[in-house]
C-alpha cells in the first residue's frame, strides 16, 4: 500500500494543487514522479501522472513569532510542523494510466475530488519514462511559468537512479537526445536546460563516451 | 536497397541542383562523387558539386555556449550540425515498380519493355526526385549503366571512380565521332592518358590513328623519370598494326629505326603552308604577295625553283658595245624584277625559307613517296605514329602537321564523296589525327589557317576528328574548344585554362570546382559529349597490368615463344 502523500484541492487540464501536511514534503522531492487516481465514470481505472513541480510551505502567526527567537527549541519547531495548516505542492500533469496502458498525453479526465496524491515507486518511474518515444518529455519543457531547466534536470537526475537500479544506465543518454531535439529551434533555453543537466547528471554524462 | 544511403533529398531544382542532408560524416562523401537517387518508377543519376556544413542555428556555432559536458556538447553537436551536399541530377532512367511491392506491375513493365512498348535507358533528365528520396554511391551496375557495359562492343576502361574504385568506360565509337582534347598541367599524366586512349582506339579498331609525335615518346619503349621504370611504347604492343615514320632520311626515333623515313615532294608544299610559318620564320607582311607570285609563275614547283635561286647572282652582258653587270637569269632579283617584286622583299624571303630549303625531308623527287604511303597505310587500317625525329622546332611540326593532315583530309574527303554518290563504295575508315602542343596549331591566329580549325569545325562530316593533347587550353581558339565532344581533363592550376576547358559546356560553375579540385596526378574529370555525364576518375595505369588487361594473355606472352607455342599448339 503506497503512502499518502496529500489530497487534491484544486485542478486544471496541466496540473494541479494538491494540499499536505508539512512533514509530508521530506518524501515529495522536487521533480518527483507522482500519481492522482482520475474522475471517471468508465470501468477502467486511471492515474494522473505528474511531477512535483512546484511547493509552497504556508505562513502562520506563531512562525513570525519564533522565527526572531533567539533560538528556538525543538519541541516549539516539531509543533510548528505539525500545524494543521497544509503545505501546497502543484503537479504537472506528464501523462496518465488507463488500465493498464500508459500514455505521454494530457489526461481525459480531472484527478478525483479529494483524490490521493501519492509518489510512484522507482519500478513505476522506470514503466512511466521508459515508454514509447519520451513523449511526456515536451510537458516539461513547455512549463514556462515554472523553473523549467531546474525541473526538468531534477527529473532526470531521479528518473536515472532508477532506471540504473532496473539495469538501463543508457536510458540517460536517449532522453537527453530527445530534450536535444525537442528544444533544437530554441537555442538560448535548449542551453539553459544542457547547462542544468550538466550540474545535475555529472556521472551519468561522464560515462558517455562521445 | 542494399547500398548504404547517404542521405536524403531536402529540396532543389534541376537549376541549382538538389540539396541532400547527409547521414554520414563528410569525408565520406566527395564533390564529384556519381550518385544515385530511387524514386518511384524512376532512378535518377547525378553528381556531387559541392558539400556544406549547416546547423539548425547559427547560436550553436558560436563560442557563446557555456562550458557544458562532453558528452552533452557532443549530442548537441550530433542533433544541431550536419552536412549537405548539392546534386546535379544528369540523368534519369525509367525502373518501373518495385518488385516487392507490386510485383505483378513490375512484370507487366517488363514485358512492355521486352515488346518495346517502353524504352529504358538513361535519358537527360527532366525532372528531380521527389522529397526524402534515398540517395546512394553508385555501385558498379550503375556505373555500367550509364558508361558502357563490359559486353559492349569497343568500350574501354579509363579509370574508375574516386569513392569506390568502379571502373569507368568510354564508348570509344562515341568518342571518335567528334574532336576530343586531353588537357592538363605539366606532370600530370597527360601523355600516358593519350596512350591509353590510342591503345583502346586501336585495340579495338574503331579507328586508324594518325600520331604527330613531337617528342617521339609514343611509338617505342622509353624510361619514365619519374616511376623509374621502362614505359612501353605503342608499336611494341601493336606490331604491325602500326607504322612508324621517322621525318627525314635516316631518321633514328630511341636509337631504332622507324618502318619508314618521310621524305616530302617540295612540289606539295604550297604557299599557304609558308603562310603559316609567318612567325616561326620571322617574315614580313609582304610574304604573301612573294608567295603567291611564285606559285603563279612556276605553280607546284614554285618551292624547287625558288630553291634553285641564288642571291645577288650576276652576270656580264654587252649593251650598245659596253659590258655591263645585270642580275643572272638564276638570281632572285632577276626573278622579282620579272615577277614584278621588290627585289628586297623577294631576298628576305630567300634567306627566311633557307631555313626550309636545308631540311632533308623536303626533297624534289624523293626515290619513294612516303606522304602518300601514309595516307594509303590510314586508309587500310594501320595506324601511323610520325615521330619528328631531331626535328623538334615549332617551324618543323606547323609545316608537317599542316600539309600531311592537309593531304589526308582530301584524301577522305574523296573517299567520302564517292562513298555518298555511289553505292558500292564502302564508307570511309574514322581516322583520328592526334596533335600534341596543340596550342601551336589551333592558336586563335593559326586556327582559321590552318586545316585543324576545319577538321575541328566539320565535326565527323569527312570521317575526321582530332585528339588534341595540350597544357595551356586556354590558349586555344574558344571556337574550336567549343567544338570538342569529349574532354579529359588533368588537374589544371590556371584559372583561365580552366575557363577554356569548359567553354561550350552546361554546368560550368560546377564543373570549374571539380576541376580545380583534381589531385595533381592521376586525377582527371571526363565531360563532354562522349559520356553521358561529367565524372572524376582516377585514372588508369599505363603499365603492365593495363596491357595485360587489354590484350589479356597476348601481351604476357610478348617476347616468349615458348609460351606463344604452348598457347597455340598445347
Amino acid at each position: 500500500m503506497e503512502a499518502v502523500k496529500g489530497r487534491l484541492l484544486t485542478s486544471t487540464s496541466t496540473d494541479f494543487l494538491v494540499g499536505c501536511r508539512l512533514r509530508e514534503l521530506a518524501g515529495l522531492p522536487f521533480g518527483a514522479l507522482v500519481k492522482a487516481p482520475w474522475l471517471t465514470d468508465a470501468p477502467e481505472t486511471g492515474d494522473l501522472y505528474g511531477l512535483v513541480a512546484w511547493v509552497r510551505v504556508p505562513e502562520s502567526s506563531m512562525a513570525r513569532q519564533m522565527a526572531v527567537q533567539p533560538a528556538p527549541t525543538p519541541g516549539m519547531v516539531q509543533d510548528q510542523q505539525s500545524t494543521a495548516e497544509p503545505a501546497e505542492v502543484r503537479v504537472l500533469v506528464v501523462g496518465y494510466r488507463q488500465g493498464r496502458r500508459i500514455h505521454h498525453l494530457l489526461s481525459p479526465y480531472p484527478p478525483r475530488p479529494l483524490a490521493e496524491l501519492t509518489l510512484c515507486a522507482p519500478s513505476e518511474v522506470v514503466a512511466f519514462t521508459q515508454e514509447g518515444r519520451l513523449g511526456y518529455l515536451r510537458h516539461i519543457l513547455r512549463a514556462t511559468d515554472l523553473p523549467m531547466p531546474e525541473l526538468l534536470a531534477a527529473h532526470l537526475r531521479q528518473a536515472h537512479e532508477a532506471h540504473v537500479h532496473h539495469g538501463n544506465p543508457d536510458w540517460v543518454h536517449a532522453a537527453v537526445q530527445r530534450v536535444i531535439h525537442l528544444l533544437r529551434d530554441d537555442p538560448p533555453t535548449l542551453l539553459w536546460v544542457l547547462d542544468a543537466l550538466s550540474d545535475a547528471l555529472p556521472e551519468a554524462l561522464a560515462a558517455v563516451k562521445p | 536497397m542494399t547500398q548504404d544511403v547517404l542521405g536524403y533529398v531536402l529540396g532543389g531544382s534541376l537549376q541549382e541542383g538538389l540539396t541532400v542532408r547527409l547521414q554520414v560524416p563528410p569525408h565520406r562523401v566527395h564533390e564529384g562523387a556519381f550518385v544515385v537517387m530511387d524514386a518511384p518508377g524512376w532512378r535518377f543519376f547525378g553528381i556531387v558539386t559541392d558539400v556544406a556544413l549547416r546547423t539548425t542555428h547559427p547560436r550553436y556555432v558560436e563560442n557563446e555556449t557555456p562550458d557544458l559536458a562532453p558528452a552533452l556538447t557532443h549530442m548537441l553537436r550530433q542533433s544541431t550540425l550536419y552536412t549537405t551536399a548539392t546534386v546535379l541530377p544528369v540523368r534519369m532512367m525509367e525502373i518501373g515498380p518495385d518488385p516487392e511491392q507490386d510485383p505483378e506491375g513490375y512484370q507487366r513493365f517488363l514485358q512492355e519493355v521486352d515488346a518495346g512498348l517502353r524504352e529504358v535507358r538513361p535519358m537527360p533528365v527532366k525532372t528531380v526526385p521527389p522529397h526524402f528520396s534515398p540517395v546512394r554511391l553508385a555501385d558498379q551496375g550503375d556505373v555500367d549503366e550509364i558508361f558502357g557495359r563490359p559486353t559492349e562492343k569497343a568500350t574501354f576502361v579509363i579509370g574508375y571512380t574516386r569513392e569506390q574504385g568502379h571502373a569507368v568506360r568510354i564508348r570509344l565509337r562515341e568518342f571518335i565521332k567528334r574532336s576530343a582534347g586531353v588537357f592538363g598541367a605539366t606532370g600530370t599524366g597527360k601523355s600516358f592518358l593519350t596512350r591509353l586512349l590510342l591503345a583502346g582506339i586501336m585495340h579495338h579498331d574503331v579507328a586508324s590513328v594518325l600520331v604527330f609525335d613531337m617528342h617521339n615518346e609514343y611509338a617505342y619503349d622509353l624510361p619514365d623519370p619519374d616511376r623509374k621504370v621502362r614505359v612501353d611504347g605503342l608499336k611494341s604492343h601493336f606490331h604491325s598494326r602500326i607504322q612508324v615514320v621517322g621525318l627525314g632520311p635516316g631518321t633514328l626515333i630511341q636509337n631504332r629505326p622507324p618502318d619508314y623515313h618521310l621524305q616530302i615532294p617540295s612540289s606539295e608544299i604550297q604557299p599557304a603552308d609558308i603562310e603559316l610559318l609567318i612567325h616561326a620564320l620571322n617574315l614580313s607582311e609582304t610574304a604573301s604577295l612573294v608567295l603567291h607570285a611564285l606559285y603563279r609563275e612556276y605553280g607546284d614547283g614554285w618551292f624547287e625553283h625558288f630553291r634553285s635561286l641564288e642571291i645577288g647572282a650576276t652576270e656580264e652582258v654587252e649593251e650598245n658595245g659596253k659590258t655591263k653587270t645585270v642580275p643572272a637569269e638564276n638570281s632572285v632579283e632577276a626573278w622579282a624584277k620579272r615577277a614584278g617584286i621588290h627585289p628586297e622583299s623577294a631576298r628576305a624571303i630567300h634567306r627566311r625559307l633557307r631555313l626550309l630549303f636545308d631540311r632533308d625531308y623536303i626533297a624534289p623527287d624523293p626515290p619513294h613517296n612516303t606522304l602518300q604511303q601514309i595516307i594509303q597505310d590510314l586508309q587500310q587500317g594501320r595506324n601511323v605514329i610520325l615521330s619528328f625525329g631531331k626535328y623538334e622546332a615549332d617551324l618543323d611540326y606547323l609545316l608537317v602537321t599542316n600539309l600531311i593532315t592537309r593531304k589526308v583530309r582530301e584524301a577522305w574527303v574523296e573517299m567520302t564523296e564517292r562513298h555518298r554518290s555511289q553505292k558500292d563504295q564502302a564508307e570511309p575508315r574514322p581516322l583520328v589525327v592526334v596533335i600534341e602542343e596543340a596550342h601551336k596549331l589551333l592558336s586563335r591566329e593559326m586556327a582559321v589557317q590552318t586545316i585543324f580549325g576545319t577538321i575541328a569545325r566539320e565535326m565527323r562530316k569527312y570521317y575526321v576528328t582530332l585528339l588534341i593533347v595540350d597544357q595551356r587550353p586556354s590558349q586555344i581558339y574558344d571556337e574550336v574548344m567549343s567544338q570538342l565532344g569529349t574532354r579529359i581533363s588533368g588537374w589544371l592550376g590556371d584559372e583561365e585554362d580552366i575557363r577554356a576547358v569548359l567553354a561550350g559546356l552546361a554546368n560550368r560553375d560546377a564543373l570549374r570546382n571539380m576541376l580545380a579540385h583534381l589531385e595533381p596526378r592521376e586525377e582527371a574529370l571526363v565531360m563532354g559529349w562522349g559520356v553521358p555525364l561529367p565524372i572524376v576518375v582516377r585514372t588508369r595505369r599505363y603499365d603492365e597490368t593495363f596491357w595485360r588487361e587489354l590484350q589479356g594473355a597476348r601481351a604476357s606472352m610478348r617476347g616468349k615463344p615458348e609460351d606463344l607455342n604452348r598457347a597455340l599448339f598445347g
